[in-house]
């Protein structure tokens, strides 16, 4: 069945059988993803990120997009300057009666104020309770504004994973503008972005440049204008396979393009692999073959000074599954011991990478869960930790332990390039901990007794 | 509230009321909402991670029920239950605070029986009701000020009235982004004439202060936030209510809080006198210093103010009645109601007598009304800085959303606030930024020119 014409998609956790909620080691884990992950519930949980905020992020980046919450206003935070985003602003009175007209005269306000080529509409939790029928008005709309209207179906409750919301926003894109596509052209890649910074985008553009590949990204940082002869392309490559899939195997699926999606460019070994695979797609061998032989020994100098660091090096990670797996692969090549490893969640397309780590180190403590500090907190108080490696999570937890924090949601982490910066950050933050042993000294959030109980004491199995 | 289509800068109640909570030291909030509610409120911050520390800070742990399909369909009370259990068991505090957003309120879940339910067996619990459809985030932090005043106060107990004791209200935490560092400066204002102040929120703040404002001889009321606290506290304790509304920049104002106070606590004339004079003579000291700058270096310009009410005001006044600005534009962005709109645009026009005073949180309509009033300096948020440089003129961050300027201590309140003001401002306009983009500009301008020729 076509993936891009079905009005809605399923959640992750029954798409892809994904948690995100496991306490245990890696061996656990792995024998688990064996048979299949077992979903589980928190009874006691703190705030993460929705389906519906990593919608917003996803489509903020898109040029000449303008988007519509249809929500209360709280519903659009993180208001910067050049967010091309309005609000329907629906308030106690239309959370009764529904907010239908509030949203026909938002989505045009921003037709008229933005003049965008594209609106995407958002629901948000209200909305879908509400039940309004945003549907209609779009409909509606669509004729009258004669301009694309996407409508991307976030409540921030039937998944648990933020990471839910990117799916949404790119199977509307795909419903949008799948049916029209230009002609697939025999030279046109695209790379398939979703949360990936912008310079770790111009990173690995300027390296596969050097291979004379040049591609667009989809659908971060796109245009909405070319959604048509973009999702026409007749390679499409993965950053994070993880966050690509969907979008991967639907235009593999319903148009035929040829999907990338074995390999992570984070670390040298892993970028090697993944430029060689794309070269080999798109005819550029010899000359990835060049660049890959220039990069071969990057991380020897930072080896160097790693080995001469005085102290016990132990790293804890916490990120996105592939990332943070090969984020612990590129530590651990620098020297670091690997004390414990959270995914923000966790699925059957992991198995195989959750495999080789439960054989490196069986006993390797996991967490799968996105934004848990207390977990973490308890996790980090029993296995010690001379470095926390983390992207865009919180992290004054670990602080309050005294553990330095490096934080890659401001640094590079792609392609050769990320592999130096990465190697990079670690030295400088383990060269000088100060910071992190000032404020390990204040007081701490956590009761005593939650540090004596097992990590995963509050973690149960779901009951359907 | 205004119906709200285009950006709105403010948030949501909810937001307003876990800033709140936050603030107050062993408070644990518990979020009875659907995921990223509380993420939501920092967001505006995070991206720096400026003024309140985004994710660096214990805001990003906050204890939430994260109700999902089930709970919403077949109700959440229960998950809320086992989520207080269980918050009590894992974070340690003195107060739990449960507070819901939009989603159990439209479900009808029975949040009060859950928390009666918990004191029942003495866990010290209270419930604060903020949904994000009831309004701003201005209106979150005043309506739970107001509730949490009176679930923290004992109204069956009595107690003695201390004349040298006032409560501090109306300073919203986050949402006035120097809100810890001007509450500081406050308290020390008033401790020129002996006078002790429960801040509520902030460094070294605690319940256990909010049990006392029955002691306090006064309420001082900031902005027009404060109103609904300071209005539970006088109808519970009698508890006076001295109106400054506005945040005391420079010398002037915190003389004129000192005089306001002075009848309402019973302090000597001489005392107060003594007090203004010190504070005028503090700040005439330093503001000497750059006497020469302010004056040759043609730093007289036309002002264009965008923020709240407290920081609005406040800051029009010392620029206009002290440094002698020319604020020609106040746009305040809170949204207050009438009867405060009336009051701000007279204190503003005290100072300031040819201000045009406007009243607007929308992106859009804020642009327009700052290019209408060709300002040569904006003061406001991140959101003015585009404006700023399409017009060329120096832009200085004094209110949220922020993106470059840290507020961690940083105040504009009193005379050491009006100082640091004073250094900003100058100095925004030796920005090297801004020095940069105006040389773009003349210099596309002159080579269009010769182009042209």
């Amino acid at each position: 069945m076509s993936i891009i014409s079905n009005r809605t998609i399923p959640i992750r956790e029954k798409r892809e059988r994904s948690i995100s909620a496991f306490g245990g080691t890696a061996s656990a884990l792995s024998a688990e993803a064996t048979d299949g992950l077992v979903p589980r519930v928190r009874t006691f949980a703190q705030d993460t990120r929705s389906d519906l905020q990593s919608a917003l992020q996803l489509l903020s980046t898109i040029r000449d997009l303008a988007t519509v919450v249809h929500g209360p206003v709280g519903c659009l935070a993180g208001l910067r300057a050049g967010d091309r985003s309005l609000v329907s602003g629906i308030n106690q009175r239309d959370s009764i009666l529904g907010g239908d007209k509030k949203l026909k005269a938002t989505i045009l306000r921003a037709a008229v104020e933005l003049k965008p080529s594209a609106i995407a509409v958002v629901s948000s939790p209200v909305a879908a309770i509400n039940n309004d029928d945003a549907e209609a008005v779009i409909s509606e709309l669509r004729e009258q504004l004669e301009l694309p209207i996407l409508y991307v179906r976030a409540d921030a409750f039937k998944s648990r994973q933020a990471a839910n919301g990117v799916d949404l926003v790119a199977h509307a894109i795909l419903r949008e503008s799948a049916g029209q596509r230009s002609t697939q052209n025999g030279q046109s890649a695209v790379l398939l972005s979703v949360r990936e910074s912008l310079r770790d985008i111009e990173s690995l553009n300027s390296l596969l440049a050097q291979i004379g590949v040049t591609v667009r990204t989809f659908p971060q940082f796109s245009s909405a204008t070319e959604w048509r002869e973009t999702v026409g392309s007749r390679v499409a490559i993965a950053i994070d396979p993880t966050d690509a899939d969907f979008i991967g195997h639907a235009l593999q699926e319903d148009l035929g393009t040829q999907y990338l999606g074995e390999l992570l460019p984070i670390g040298v070994q892993a970028t090697s692999r993944w430029l060689a695979l794309v070269a080999r797609a798109l005819d550029a061998t010899e000359r990835a073959a060049a660049v890959i032989a220039e990069h071969g020994s990057l991380l020897e100098p930072f080896k160097q000074q790693a080995a001469a660091l005085e102290g016990s090096r132990r790293v804890y990670v916490s990120g996105p599954p592939r990332v943070a797996v090969a984020l612990a692969e590129l530590a651990q090549e620098l020297g670091l011991t690997l004390s414990g490893i959270t995914l923000a969640h966790a699925d059957h397309n992991h198995e195989s990478r959750i495999a080789e780590l439960a054989a490196a180190q069986p006993k390797l403590p996991v967490l799968v869960g996105e934004g848990q500090a207390f977990e973490e907190a308890n996790q980090l108080r029993k296995v010690g930790a001379d470095l926390y490696i983390g992207i865009d999570s919180p992290v004054h937890h670990v602080l309050r332990l005294g553990i330095p924090v490096l934080d890659l949601a401001a640094v590079p982490i792609y392609g050769f390039e990320g592999a130096r910066r990465i190697a990079d950050a670690i030295l400088r933050r383990l060269s000088n901990p100060a910071l992190a042993r000032f404020l390990g000294q204040g007081t701490e959030l956590y009761s005593d007794k939650w540090f004596m109980k097992s990590v995963h004491w509050h973690i149960k199995h779901e009951v359907k | 509230m205004t119906d709200t289509h285009d950006h709105d800068r403010n948030g949501c109640a909810l937001h307003g009321t876990l800033r709140l909570l936050h603030s107050i030291g062993s408070v644990v909030p518990i979020l009875h909402a659907s995921a990223g509610c509380s993420i939501g409120a920092w967001a505006s911050e995070d991206s720096l991670g400026l003024s309140l520390g985004g994710k660096g800070y214990r805001h990003r742990e906050t204890s939430a029920t994260l109700l999902q399909e089930k709970q919403v369909v077949f109700g959440g009370t229960s998950r809320l239950r086992e989520q207080i259990k269980n918050t009590v068991k894992v974070v340690d505090g003195d107060v739990y605070a449960v507070v819901t957003g939009c989603v159990p309120e439209v479900i009808g879940d029975d949040v009060l029986a859950m928390v009666k339910e918990a004191r029942e067996q003495e866990f010290p619990v209270v419930s604060l009701s903020s949904p994000g459809f009831l309004g701003n985030a201005w209106r979150g932090y005043a309506n739970a000020c107001r509730n949490l005043l009176l679930q923290l106060t004992d109204a069956g107990v009595s107690s003695q009235q201390d004349q040298r004791l006032v409560s501090l209200l109306g300073i919203a935490p986050g949402l006035d982004v120097g809100w810890d560092g001007d509450l500081l400066e406050i308290e020390a204002i008033l401790a020129r004439v002996g006078v002790r102040s429960l801040r509520l929120v902030g460094y070294g703040q605690s319940p256990k202060h909010w049990s006392r404002v029955a002691e306090s001889s006064a309420s001082i009321a900031l902005s027009p936030w404060a109103e609904p606290g300071a209005r539970a506290l006088q109808e519970r304790f009698g508890t006076q209510v001295v109106e400054l509304g506005w945040l005391p920049v420079g010398s002037q104002d915190a003389g004129l809080l000192l005089e306001r106070l002075r009848p309402i606590l019973g302090l000597s004339h001489e005392l107060v006198e003594q007090a203004r004079k010190a504070l005028d003579e503090e700040l005439r000291y330093f503001i000497s210093k750059a006497s020469s700058v302010l004056l040759t270096g043609d730093i007289q310009k036309r002002v264009a103010i965008v923020a709240g009410t407290a920081s609005a005001v406040g800051i029009a006044r010392f620029l206009a009645g002290t440094l002698g600005q020319l604020c020609g534009k106040v746009i305040i962005t809170d949204d207050p109601d009438e009867s405060h709109q009336v009051s701000a645009v007279e204190a503003v026009h005290e100072c300031a007598p040819a201000a045009d005073v406007t009243f607007s949180s929308q992106l859009f309509e804020i642009e327009r009304l700052l290019r209408k009033a060709e300002p040569e300096v904006i003061l406001g948020s991140s959101l003015e800085a585009n404006v700023a440089e399409s017009l060329s003129v120096p832009h200085l961050e004094i209110t949220g959303p922020l993106r470059k300027h840290a507020f961690l201590q940083r105040s504009y309140a009193g005379v050491r606030g009006a100082v640091a003001l004073t250094e900003d401002y100058i100095s925004a306009f030796a920005n090297p930024n801004f020095q940069s983009s105006l040389k773009r500009k003349l210099d596309i301008k002159t080579h269009t020119k010769e182009a042209s020729l």
